[in-house]
């Protein structure tokens, strides 16, 4: 022992005590951690289990973690309480996906032009957007509910214009890819393939016009979506069909492109339409889906998010783009978007969570059971069905159901979820 | 690419108006510009009309008085205002809130700042801890409070089941006391409130500390120093901007917070946890007072807006950057 201490050097008994701190350090981080994650955890875990247990059980239990005879029944048996329960979820599954939707459609315009376009007033924009991250989204929610019970023309008009237009839009990219796949089967581009299948859906649209929607415009002035929809696109097909016509003759083109002259008569047909139209969006949006998920579109948050990810790409990728004359939508869609993979996952995920657990405004804006979302659904049942506590079986058996899909997806993809929460803040 | 120029240099003459608009359309510039535009009209249509128009409307709304069923509003001009000073609930609403505040964003960063130094470490099993402790956060607030609520509950509750375990006497954590017992109200909302979001500061501060430098600590070890100083001197001057964004953004969500409230106390008892935001709802929706829940909603706004820009003043001070 003697000739082993005297052999150890003043280096060595240093790095034996720093190991040892570390040693100390890491028993004590451990126990710490464990301590902290099983109290952190342990409200669901009861919740769990009080939603196993029968309601004699719950009164005369204690301490008791696992439960004497598993009631499974409980899950049967609050749906039975309140059948609406699916239909709370699906509402509140089309409100999270219809906000993420529209929110990172108009998040990703905004990001690309402030990171990419030059404009003027492009950083007053883009300060003004960032500064409503500030504000207690509560000192909106009076005026909005005012809004919403009476829109306005105009703003039911920008609606109705986005919607056909958008409508369109996928309707015709799906068309195209379809195109696109049978041409790379076949191998060769075939300009007898383009003109046949964009006549065949024209003649179809023609038919469905004059069958469905002429009568349906003459009608009255509250024009249906999908009347206005088919007029738009059988005049939308007669210039995609005349430019592919024009493109099979050899000699000049016109003096603009074609293209012009379908925008501007797209434009017209739309705007057209769009008066007409406001009928289908009506002027009350309380109670309505679209009120729920319309009111959100603009999410600051993503704005600054994108911006952060589009920001950072070399910016060689963008010229070389502009030097193939892409468009900046071609230029987001093929270059840009796939490139920022990470941070798109990391925004579907923070707002479908954000807008499925939300409370407040749909509380405020719907009335009807059936326009219930899943977090009101289970404050009523609460209050309604589980007797502000007497059945907390039920209770329990409801948040189970409702909180189970969240924590599983979560356990399932975590590191997507924090890894992706943590990089957001890093740079602000 | 044709400009105006090159026009009148091909014509030999000034070009005439239909030329010039064509030569509008290949103008890059203005091509560019409108593509901007026409890029951030969605986002800019939708903030002005949910955002920017509802905050004017808002200070529109506090000056007259209104019940959101005649179809008239009564111009007042400041008496909304006027009534706010003088109720004595307003301020203790403002006191609820600077206390809900205050207690659950210093309780929240400094949990979630020593899980995140204990998580910093090589140890096995960090992901598990790591996911455990973030999984209230992903949770609805109303389904996690109906939880709590149980867990306080005065006869069945967990936690007055230990206390009488350990002898004490049950408290009335959330319940309709009376006097002293009204005490404990608040802080229910606090813990529950730091337990949810105790994770999410700490992924954040975790985040934070992967950035600082090993060298450093090793560079201090060798210097002699103690764990307090290298906490104080290394980790968290380099961690401030991160606890400067979680403050901001900490604040926000406490001013901001409604459904716990609205699912276990109502505001109660006897308003112990009534918070602006909660007040503005039962005055605007509840009472049908739109004037006097503007009202509050423009002191919030007006006050939020203040305390972040002192934060970010005093942010020059204490957070370094680099």
């Amino acid at each position: 022992m003697t000739t082993l201490t005297t052999r150890m050097t003043e280096a060595g008994r240093m790095a034996h005590n720093i190991r040892r701190k570390r040693t100390i350090s890491k028993l004590v981080a451990h126990g710490l951690l464990l301590a902290s994650s099983l109290l952190i955890a342990f409200p669901f875990i009861w919740m769990a289990t009080r939603a196993l247990m029968t309601p004699e059980e719950l009164k005369l239990s204690r301490f008791q973690l696992i439960p004497s005879t598993i009631q499974w029944t409980n899950f049967i048996e609050f749906w039975q309480a309140e059948p609406l329960f699916p239909r709370y979820f699906m509402n509140s599954a089309i409100m999270a996906l219809g906000v993420l939707i529209l929110q990172m459609t108009v998040a990703c315009l905004a990001s690309y032009a402030f990171t990419f376009i030059r404009f003027p007033g492009r950083n007053l924009f883009f300060f003004i957007a960032i500064s409503t991250l500030m504000i207690p989204v509560v000192v909106t929610y009076v005026p909005s509910y005012i809004i919403l019970s009476d829109m306005p023309v105009w703003l039911r008009v920008a609606w109705s214009l986005l919607l056909s237009s958008s409508g369109l839009v996928v309707l015709w990219m799906i068309l195209r890819t379809l195109e696109r796949v049978i041409t790379g089967v076949l191998g060769r581009e075939s300009h007898l393939l383009s003109i046949a299948w964009r006549g065949i859906v024209l003649a179809g649209a023609l038919t469905w016009f004059i069958s469905d929607g002429l009568p349906a415009m003459r009608a009255g002035p509250a024009v249906p979506f999908w009347a206005a929809m088919s007029l738009m696109l059988v005049v939308f097909l007669i210039f995609e069909l005349g430019e592919h016509l024009f493109s099979w003759f050899p000699g000049d083109k016109v003096a603009l492109p074609v293209s012009i002259w379908r925008l501007i008569l797209l434009g017209g047909i739309l705007i057209f339409m769009a008066i007409q139209g406001p009928g289908w969006l009506g002027d009350n949006w309380l109670d309505t889906y679209q009120g729920l998920i319309i009111p959100s579109a603009v999410s600051a948050f993503g704005i600054f998010l994108f911006r952060q990810g589009f920001s950072s790409l070399p910016k060689d990728l963008i010229d070389a783009g502009k030097i193939d004359g892409a468009s900046h939508l071609r230029m987001l869609t093929e270059i840009v978007l796939p490139l920022n993979k990470p941070i798109l996952i990391t925004f579907v995920i923070f707002t479908l969570v954000l807008y499925y657990n939300s409370y407040f405004w749909p509380l405020l804006i719907t009335n009807r059971a059936t326009m219930r979302v899943l977090t009101i659904g289970l404050q009523i049942f609460f209050i309604e069905k589980g007797y502000y506590g007497i059945r907390w079986h039920l209770i329990m058996a409801a948040n189970t159901v409702a909180v189970a899909p969240l924590l599983i997806v979560f356990f399932v993809l975590q590191r997507w979820f924090i890894e992706g929460v943590a990089t957001t803040g890093l740079k602000g | 690419m044709s400009s105006t120029s090159e026009v009148m240099a091909q014509r030999g003459s000034p070009p005439s108006w239909p030329q010039r608009i064509i030569g509008l359309y290949h103008n890059r510039h203005l091509r560019e510009a409108i593509t901007g535009y026409a890029f951030i009209v969605p986002a800019f249509l939708s903030l002005g009309v949910w955002w920017l128009y509802p905050m004017v409307y808002s200070v529109y709304l506090s000056l007259t008085r209104w019940n959101f069923m005649s179809p008239t509003k009564r111009f007042v001009g400041l008496e909304n205002y006027a009534r706010l000073i003088q109720h004595a609930e307003f301020w203790n609403v403002l006191w609820n809130t600077i206390y809900f505040s205050g207690a659950t964003v210093i309780l929240g960063l400094t949990g979630g700042l020593v899980l995140a130094l204990a998580l910093n470490q090589k140890l096995r099993g960090r992901s598990f801890y790591r996911a455990m402790m973030f999984s209230p956060w992903i949770t609805p607030t109303v389904a996690a409070a109906l939880v709590w609520l149980w867990i306080y509950n005065r006869d069945v509750g967990i936690f007055n089941q230990i206390l009488m375990f350990l002898g004490q006497s049950r408290i009335d954590w959330i319940g309709s006391g009376q006097g002293m017992l009204r005490l404990w109200a608040m802080p229910a909302l606090i813990i529950f409130t730091v337990w949810k979001s105790i994770g999410y500061n700490m992924v954040y501060f975790l985040a934070g500390l992967t950035y600082i430098p090993s060298e450093l600590y090793e560079a201090a070890d060798i210097d002699g120093a103690s764990a307090y100083q290298k906490f104080r001197h290394i980790t968290l001057p380099l961690l401030s901007p991160m606890t400067f964004f979680l403050l901001v953004v900490s604040l926000i969500n406490t001013f901001n917070a409604f459904d716990q409230i609205r699912v276990m106390t109502q505001g109660g008892p006897a308003g112990a946890t009534r918070t602006m935001v909660y007040y503005l709802y039962q005055n605007a929706f509840e009472f049908f007072d739109v004037g006097y829940g503007s009202a509050v909603a423009v002191v919030l706004l007006f006050l939020l807006i203040l305390l972040t820009f002192i934060q970010f003043r005093a942010a020059r001070s204490w957070v370094h950057y680099g």
